[in-house]
């Protein structure tokens, strides 16, 4: 367990300062829309109140009030989340493919440390979950500070407050944050899942070369099919209740990740020769 | 430990964050309505539920509004599965599995839960073709379950067709079925089944309406759609349109009684200069209610069925300066007539006995700590021993 804990603290460590930039990059950026959003809204509502001779509540009452929807469908926001997915994605591939095609072959070194071979697929897992939930969280306080903003720019009388129940009822802030921590854990747990399948797959190809290239396209693509069989069962007969397809996915996603612990396990000890 | 700080740092960031906003959306999820009695008898609404849903601030959420607790509907266990079919799915889980949720194709009572499911893309049809209802049958005392297709034999070329009620007498499935055709024309057919035979008894056209360039008719009905138990009367209307003009001018409007037990279909005339809020119509067992609003008043007018007559109005004034100007909830519903408007400062919810031709309750219904305007829609109100 010691020797898994310094795995993950040594992913950590390695992806730190990128991981850092990161953060700072999506702040700059919301933070920047945050303020371009209220002030070109704010310079739409005085050009239209002196133009067509307005009052505040008549402008709102027939061009409406700024709500938190503004920010959220704007280029700042949406870009800076696009990003910062983008980059976990590359990275959940880089994790594995530095440590082989780096300048020392990096993965030997680990490969030979005096612990299970399993620990060294798990520290990744879990780091890759890691800094995705960190951002998650991060995003959290960011929209606290958006809204400071907006708030601190637009008055009261143009503004529309929401909730926080249904700010992260929202396009994309209600997949980030489902409504209940049993499908926040769910969700993130099946974001786990796909993980790991690409984590097998990214080592059917460290196996097997091109072959296995062809192999872990085909595992991805039976991995999919099993996680979502409670989807396609759905589609087709409209027989389940959403809660019995939440429940099922979760089950078809715990096998899906086992078989993918059991194979990289396998492939770890067996096919990937020092 | 100190090496570790990056990663506890990570850990604590999730922690802390994702606690904060689960603790945050719990909170923000309460809301609290009161009733404050102006009149009558405050056990009229202790017991009183309104399904409906609150705009506030571009914020809409779906309520259930009751005298010591509003709770708000987003439990995912129920996501998208209207809440008359909660109570259904719960006490017959697998009967409902895969039905559509459209109130007009259930029939309920003690005894049975009837389920009708429409004919499928009847367009692709050719003329002659048949298609057919499918019936799901469920016998609650004996927990028997029957599915059983019946085929039309009307053979018409419909484009396609709905089920606007459903209600079973004597052992009879009686569907009021509307036609779509394929010249624009609609029809209301009442279409009968003998359940121990499974087999068709009658299909019977009692109002056709033609559309044309210049004029449209709409067919309305007025029972409620929450209603899944027996009704022996149903009632429609048909309003001539003039279709060519941009404000929708009324050029007749005709209403008629279907009697489901004796398959009579008789007039229901309105008297001479008699204005009401078509929208608030409704059908409550023996009568058709509905209701006016104007700026001083609310006119209730109620119609018994069964005699064929207009009783007298029932006139309440308004508790506070009308604004609205339209009518925006009112619900029929176990012999009482509920009216939920938007006054100046607050809702005002009226109770009226729809046999009596009395006023029951009147009192304020009002947001606490509400922030913003906020504006009620009631879907239906119900009693919470259901």
């Amino acid at each position: 367990m010691n020797e898994y804990f310094k795995l993950v603290n040594f992913e950590v460590r390695r992806f730190s300062k990128l991981f850092l930039t990161l953060i700072v990059a999506v702040t700059v950026v919301q933070i920047i829309g945050a303020f371009m959003t209220s002030f070109n809204f704010m310079e739409r509502v005085e050009t239209t109140m002196a133009q067509k001779q307005l009052g505040e509540s008549e402008y709102v009452l027939e061009y409406g009030a700024y709500n938190f929807q503004n920010f959220i469908f704007s280029e700042y926001f949406i870009l800076s989340i696009v990003f910062a997915a983008t980059i976990l994605v590359i990275y959940v591939f880089f994790i594995w493919y530095r440590d082989w095609l780096g300048k020392s072959s990096f993965i030997y070194r680990l490969l030979m440390l005096p612990t299970a071979r399993r620990n060294i697929y798990f520290a990744k897992l879990t780091a890759i979950l890691l800094f995705v939930l960190c951002l998650v969280g991060v995003q959290i306080a960011l929209i606290e500070v958006v809204q400071q903003i907006i708030h601190g720019i637009i008055p009261d009388q143009l503004r529309v407050d929401q909730s926080k129940a249904y700010i992260y009822s929202f396009d994309v802030l209600s997949f980030l944050y489902p409504k209940t921590p049993l499908l926040f854990i769910l969700l993130y747990g099946l974001g786990a899942t796909v993980v790991a399948v690409v984590f097998t797959a990214i080592l059917f190809e460290r196996s097997y070369h091109l072959k296995g290239i062809l192999l872990g396209a085909i595992y991805i693509i039976i991995s999919i099919l099993v996680i979502a069989i409670p989807v396609i069962i759905q589609d087709i007969t409209g027989y389940l209740y959403l809660n019995e397809i939440i429940g099922l996915t979760a089950v078809t996603s715990i096998l899906t990740l086992g078989v993918a612990l059991y194979l990289a396990d396998y492939l770890l000890k067996r096919k990937i020769n020092v | 430990m100190k090496k570790y700080w990056q990663l506890l740092l990570i850990v604590g960031v999730i922690i802390v964050m994702v606690s904060i906003h689960y603790i945050q959306v719990a909170n923000a999820k309460s809301y609290h309505f009161t009733f404050d009695k102006i009149s009558g008898d405050d056990k009229y609404v202790d017991s009183l539920l309104i399904e409906g849903n609150l705009e506030e601030g571009m914020e809409y959420s779906s309520v259930i509004i009751g005298k010591d607790k509003t709770t708000l509907v987003d439990n995912f266990k129920y996501q998208d599965v209207p809440l008359l079919f909660r109570d259904l799915i719960d006490q017959n889980k697998n009967f409902m599995r895969g039905k559509s949720f459209s109130a007009s194709n259930y029939f309920e009572d003690n005894t049975k839960l009837v389920y009708v499911e429409e004919p499928n893309e009847t367009w692709k049809l050719n003329k002659g073709d048949s298609y057919s209802y499918r019936f799901d049958l469920l016998d609650k005392v004996k927990n028997d379950r029957i599915t059983f297709d019946i085929q039309s034999k009307l053979n018409k070329k419909v484009n396609w067709l709905t089920v606007h009620n459903i209600t079973v007498v004597n052992n009879e499935v009686k569907l009021l079925v509307r036609h779509y055709l394929d010249n624009g024309d609609e029809e209301f057919y009442i279409v009968i089944i003998d359940l121990n035979k499974q087999q068709i008894v009658s299909e019977r056209s009692i109002e056709t309406v033609t559309n044309d360039e210049p004029l449209y008719t709409n067919l309305e009905i007025y029972n409620q759609y929450h209603n899944l138990g027996y009704e022996k009367y149903l009632i429609y209307s048909t309003t001539l349109y003039n279709a060519e003009e941009e404000v929708r001018n009324i050029i007749s409007r005709q209403f008629k009684v279907v009697n489901m037990e004796t398959n009579e279909v008789t007039p229901l005339e309105l008297p001479d200069g008699l204005e009401i809020d078509m929208q608030s119509g409704t059908v409550d067992n023996n009568y058709f209610v509905a209701a006016r609003m104007t700026d001083t008043d609310t006119w209730i007018y109620r119609y018994n069925i069964g005699q064929q007559r207009w009783l007298e109005p029932i006139t309440v004034p308004h508790p506070e300066k009308f604004v609205n100007k339209e009518l925006n909830n009112t619900y029929g519903y176990n012999g009482k007539f509920y009216v939920l408007n938007e006054m100046e400062k607050d809702f005002v919810l009226q109770i009226f006995d729809i046999e009596k031709g009395t006023i029951l309750y009147e009192g304020i219904l009002s947001k606490k700590d509400a922030k913003q305007k906020y504006f009620i829609w009631a879907n239906r109100f119900l009693e919470q021993t259901e």
